[in-house]
């Protein structure tokens, strides 16, 4: 049976064998982005599973005299052109102290180890924008274990022990945390790739049953050959699975070639936000054999659900019945979907979200592949009542005779169009709650929190002065003689820590930050609004007419911070260069914290909208990936349909129907299904996701338009599908010569 | 109205009722075959002789009534029994074959014998020992769907009786051929079943088609209503001589006296 | 069938006696009835009347039947468009059994049944001529195929006829 089942897929004419390059060419095409998400997902997980080293914890009261075993650590973050710096300055308290990852020694006082990607920027850029930050020379560079990425930069540089011990924050370590870091974005990346892998999955496993449909009707005349000449049901069904199997396994294993081919490109881009190590980008060892396995079993197995409902008889289909017009009951699924959507949006405040809205969500989704034929059909008969004309007319009959069919091979589209148009909605609308127009006022200003004594503060502001291009504001404690600590306030809100002190003039310069009352010099205020990392609060006044006068004289008071505006990029980082010689680091105080480096609000801002951008490019890369499976599908549909077609159109042609007319009804038939239900899923997406967004945004927010990103998306798939069709059209008419059709 | 025999049927109907729906399409339907035998159901369309040669086949069963194979109860096997007499007892020729037109001729002869598990090299041997006898001997790599109508038919021939059918059974053999071809269809056909010792069920509108057969029953609304048996042959034996052929081909008036005699004598 | 056309024909291939011209008549058109003599010469005399032959010097031997007859161009010229002339298609036994139907149904008789046997009849000798072809040599082959339309002509009238009888019934009867 087997053998007879290869015969049949393999050797039985020209036209199988086009049908059979078409399965094997869209299965591939599955198969290969299936490989790439995998890959991804696998790169992802590497790189969040990475031993976080600088998560350790150590002790903060270092004991003197100095142990005599363990390291002391100083662990800060620093910033360069929009990344963060992790940077390790290091003295070893002992022999065969814990190792650090990606070294084979600790750096001995006075050198440095580097990440690639640093060595190679202290190497291009100016000394005195990055270089001169780090003390000593380069001896050799972090090895990949130590990093999350190729992009990544990184820096362990050696002490003397009494030397680090001077640095402020210095703490004690004995041995390096080896758990990875809690990223609190883990989970939803996870749950987003899960989503890329089902945006990739549901597609597929759509085109794949297509694909097995293809010319069913010749295979049911074939089979009731075969049944009459006593082949079993059985038999059949083994036929049946060999040809699907078969078809798919070439598909799965050409996807894979394809994969391995395009995987040094993959590996190379940052399809998402980071760059992942080129190593890492490949799927696991069992996805190969678990695809190339696994996707011919699932053929297999839907080739023979497919044949489950047909029962074959030796005597054939002999009066083909029209199948049922589909029943309205098919929107409840979907009625029921949008009312629980509603019903949970009721539930929804600015807290969290109503818990129906997602099952809600998810039964539209669902409602709408159900409801999809009807709409169809609904199309098709409106359509072809008010369309004069032949080719309107076959077109919307044929349609409103079998819509299921017609839909099934859109139904991957609509699904990618409703995905696509959610994001499209809210993306774009979150993010623009999160820049407001006055953060762009402190674009170029830099904050870093000092916290140094009142000389040494004034040294800095003096230094930071001398630096060209640069105008500096300092921030004083209210308290003097006090030396508080680096990194123990900041966040939005007040109400917590010491008074800040800061004179009329910077705040007359800093407009955006507020206003003294007229006529003072200084004023009392609390400023830990403007630490925050979120664009929308960090930037907000918070000096007022009310804010108390100071009168003393600020010279004797110590630093807090200080706000430095620069005129332009190297200048930025010959102050940061500055401030990392000669001000206190930013210290990573025990797991879980998350030290700022020091940033303009531009940068801050930046790195808000990166984050947003990276999970709008998440969510837009599955959609991508969905349309190009859906078009495969589609192509696979409308190919098929064209081959199970080619007799009763060329009996058409024959009979004198132009073959204009008949490449519109091709087109129409396409085409119909394919908007009406785009339109539909659009339009429901949009109205679901504004009304969301107006429940759970501020208010006197916009309601959200459709930004440009997502009309390029919508119009390339939508281009692209009717490109397909088109392109199936020369085929029509070279498929209905006449002379290709035997008559007898 | 059964034709008493004297050997035990190879293949027989008795009393068949079969409805599709709400149209009744055989209404208690008699007819008995013998072995070796060649049987032509004649009938206007609508009357139910494919479905007679359906129920005889074992292809569905009838709503009422028994069909008997060889002393067997054939209408109540069960549909696996069923299937694989059809590899392994019965022959089908139908109107356009039932080949499947991808396949080779080759292997659409080979296809009963593989589906009954023989052996690769075996069935094809077969086939091509059969492919041969029907003058196909060199196209047997050609694909079915290619082949000329005359051909085709001669390809489901070869299929039937590749397997050594003991019944075969044909519906409208010759229908979509033209008058030469479908002669040499039906040469071939008798002579070689004849050959093999086969039965032959042919369901056929055509009147020269069923002067092949030894015997030849109608079917009108479901029932069997005439049967022309072998012996009624004997009687016209006379007016078939060569002499009264070609009195009636001269001389179409004078040809009838003879003629009238040999009514008489029915 | 024409006797004098196909005797003249036969002449065409060349001059012969009388008793020759009725061997071959008989070997090749008159399978198992024999042409009489009497027809044979006075069709031969008919022919010679009409100048489509002519006869040759009486040779010296036994009596009239050995004189040698020859062909004319007039004879010829006659030959040749009696073939290329088509048959008039003539219906043969359908005038009888229309006949014979129509009686049946005017006097109540079971006319179908009467159809049943002359289609029992007409299966019979298609049989008959059918096993014929099997046998017989090329010439037998097509005697008995142009039988074998002729009688599925008439099967076709006795089909269509048996389908109509209720008609036909009513037709006769409100005569």
């Amino acid at each position: 049976m087997f053998r007879l089942g290869l015969r049949l897929t393999l050797n039985s004419g020209r036209e199988a064998l086009v049908r059979l390059a078409l399965t094997t060419v869209a299965v591939a095409v599955g198969v290969a982005l299936l490989l790439g998400v995998l890959a991804e997902f696998h790169a992802f997980q590497a790189q969040s599973n990475q031993a976080c080293w600088a998560c350790t914890g150590g002790n903060p009261n270092v004991p003197s005299p100095l142990p005599a075993n363990g390291e002391l650590w100083n662990n800060s973050v620093d910033f360069y052109a929009g990344q963060t710096i992790t940077r390790l300055d290091v003295a070893a308290l002992g022999k065969n102290e814990p190792m650090l990852p990606g070294v084979a020694t600790l750096p001995a006082p006075g050198t440095y180890y580097a990440s690639p990607a640093l060595a190679a920027l202290i190497r291009s850029v100016p000394a005195d924008q990055l270089g001169d930050r780090f003390p000593g020379r380069m001896v050799g560079t972090i090895g990949q274990a130590a990093l999350t990425g190729p992009g990544e930069l990184a820096i362990y540089i050696g002490y003397t022990p009494a030397a680090v011990n001077a640095i402020n924050g210095t703490v004690w370590v004995t041995s390096i945390a080896t758990a990875p870091a809690p990223e609190v974005f883990t989970p939803f990346f996870r749950y987003a790739f899960a989503v890329g892998l089902l945006a990739v999955l549901f597609p597929m496993l759509v085109l794949i049953s297509t694909a097995t449909r293809l010319a069913a009707s010749r295979r049911e005349e074939r089979f009731a050959a075969l049944r009459l000449v006593g082949g079993t049901p059985a038999d059949i069904r083994s036929i049946a699975a060999v040809e699907a199997a078969v078809s798919a396994f070439f598909g799965a294993v050409l996807g894979a070639v394809i994969w391995l081919a395009l995987q040094p490109l993959v590996a190379g881009g940052a399809l998402i936000g980071t760059r992942y190590f080129a190593s890492t980008v490949t799927p696991a060892a069992w996805a190969y054999p678990a695809v190339i396995i696994g996707v011919p079993v699932v053929a297999l197995v839907a080739a023979l659900i497919s044949l489950r409902r047909v029962q074959i008889s030796p005597l054939g289909v002999t009066r083909r019945a029209t199948p049922k017009r589909p029943s309205a009951a098919r929107l409840v699924v979907l009625a029921i979907g949008v009312a629980l959507y509603f019903y949970g949006l009721t539930k929804t405040s600015h807290q969290s979200i109503g818990a129906p809205v997602f099952p809600g969500l998810l039964l539209t989704m669902i409602g709408l592949v159900i409801a999809g034929p009807w709409f169809t059909w609904a199309t098709a008969r409106l359509f072809g009542s008010m369309s004069p004309g032949a080719a309107p007319l076959l077109a919307s009959r044929r349609l409103a005779d079998n819509p299921k069919a017609a839909f099934r091979s859109v139904t991957g589209l609509v699904l990618a169009v409703f995905l696509g148009t959610i994001v499209g909605t809210l993306v774009p609308a979150v993010n623009a709650t999160e820049s407001s127009p006055t953060s762009t006022a402190l674009s170029n200003v830099l904050l870093d929190q000092v916290g140094m004594s009142p000389a040494h503060g004034a040294r800095l502001v003096a230094g930071l002065s001398a630096i060209g291009g640069t105008d500096v504001y300092p921030f004083y404690l209210a308290s003097p003689g006090s030396k508080p600590e680096a990194g123990l306030y900041g966040g939005q809100g007040g109400g917590f820590g010491p008074l800040t002190v800061v004179s009329c003039a910077v705040m007359r310069d800093l407009a955006v930050l507020g206003q003294c009352a007229p006529g003072l010099s200084a004023v009392q205020t609390n400023d830990g609004s403007m630490f925050g990392d979120n664009p929308l609060y960090n930037t907000q006044a918070f000096v007022t007419a009310s804010d108390p006068a100071y009168h003393g004289s600020l010279a004797g008071l110590p630093l807090q911070a200080v706000l430095v505006r620069v005129d332009s990029a190297a200048t930025l980082e010959r102050v940061r260069t500055y401030l990392a010689v000669h001000a206190p680091p930013q210290i990573a105080q025990g797991p879980g914290s998350s030290p700022t480096p020091p940033r303009t609000f531009g940068e801050t801002l930046g790195i808000r909208l990166g984050r947003a951008a990276t999970l709008e490019d998440l969510v837009y890369a599955a959609v991508a990936l969905t349309l190009i499976v859906a078009g495969c599908s589609l192509a696979v549909a409308v190919g098929g349909g064209l081959v199970e077609r080619k007799r009763p159109f060329t009996l058409l042609r024959v009979g004198g129907t132009g073959i204009g007319v008949l490449s519109a009804v091709v087109l129409i038939e396409a085409a119909v299904p394919l908007v009406a239900a785009t339109l539909l899923a659009a339009a429901i997406a949009y109205w679901t996701s504004v009304l969301a967004y107006v429940k759970l945004a501020p208010a006197n927010s916009a309601i959200p338009q459709l930004g440009h990103s997502y009309y390029d998306l919508m119009a390339a798939g939508l281009v692209i599908a009717f490109a397909i069709i088109a392109v199936t059209l020369p085929l029509l008419r070279r498929m209905t010569t006449p002379g290709n059709v035997r008559f007898e | 109205m059964n034709t008493p025999v004297a050997v035990r049927p190879v293949i027989e109907a008795r009393d068949v009722h079969k409805s599709f729906g709400q149209t009744p399409a055989l209404r208690g339907a008699s007819v008995a075959v013998s072995a070796g035998e060649i049987l032509a159901i004649m009938g206007p369309s609508g009357s139910g002789k494919s479905t007679l040669l359906h129920c005889l086949a074992g292809i569905f069963g009838p709503d009422q009534g028994e069909v008997w194979f060889e002393s067997r109860r054939l209408d109540t096997l069960d549909e696996a029994a069923r299937t694989k007499l059809r590899r392994t007892a019965f022959g089908f020729v139908f109107q356009f074959g039932q080949l499947v037109p991808e396949l080779t001729a080759a292997d659409n002869v080979a296809m009963p014998l593989l589906l009954n598990r023989v052996r690769r090299r075996t069935a094809y041997q077969t086939a091509g020992t059969w492919l041969g006898k029907l003058g196909l001997g060199d196209k047997g790599g050609r694909r079915t769907g290619e082949l000329s109508g005359g051909e085709a038919q001669r390809v489901a021939i070869a299929r039937a009786l590749a397997l050594g059918p003991r019944v075969v059974f044909a519906d409208e053999p010759t229908g979509s051929l033209d008058t030469l071809t479908g002669e040499k269809v039906m040469d071939l056909l008798v002579s070689l079943a004849r050959e093999q010792g086969s039965t032959v069920v042919i369901v056929t509108h055509d009147a020269r088609v069923a002067a092949y057969a030894d015997r030849v029953v109608m079917v009108r609304d479901g029932l069997v209503s005439f049967d022309l048996g072998p012996e009624a042959s004997a009687a016209s034996a006379a007016s078939a001589a060569p002499a009264a052929l070609a009195a009636q081909a001269q001389a179409p008036a004078q040809a009838q006296a003879p003629r009238h005699a040999a009514k008489a004598a029915n | 069938m024409s006797v004098p056309l196909t005797l003249l024909g036969l002449l065409e291939r060349q001059p012969s006696h009388g008793y020759d011209l009725k061997r071959d008549y008989d070997e090749f058109f008159g399978r198992g009835k024999q042409l009489p003599f009497g027809q044979v010469y006075a069709t031969l005399g008919r022919l010679a009347r009409d100048g489509r032959v002519e006869p040759g010097e009486a040779e010296p031997g036994d009596g009239p039947d050995r004189k040698r007859y020859a062909i004319t161009d007039l004879g010829r010229a006659e030959v040749d468009s009696w073939l290329a002339d088509p048959v008039e298609p003539e219906p043969h036994l359908q005038t009888v059994l229309f006949a014979k139907v129509m009686l049946a149904l005017m006097l109540g008789k079971p006319a179908a049944a009467y159809l049943d046997r002359q289609r029992a009849a007409h299966l019979v000798r298609m049989r008959d001529l059918t096993e014929l072809k099997r046998t017989g040599p090329l010439v037998d082959v097509m005697l008995a195929d142009h039988a074998l339309f002729h009688l599925e002509a008439d099967l076709r009238w006795i089909d269509l006829t048996s389908a109509r009888l209720t008609e036909l019934a009513e037709a006769v009867h409100t005569r």
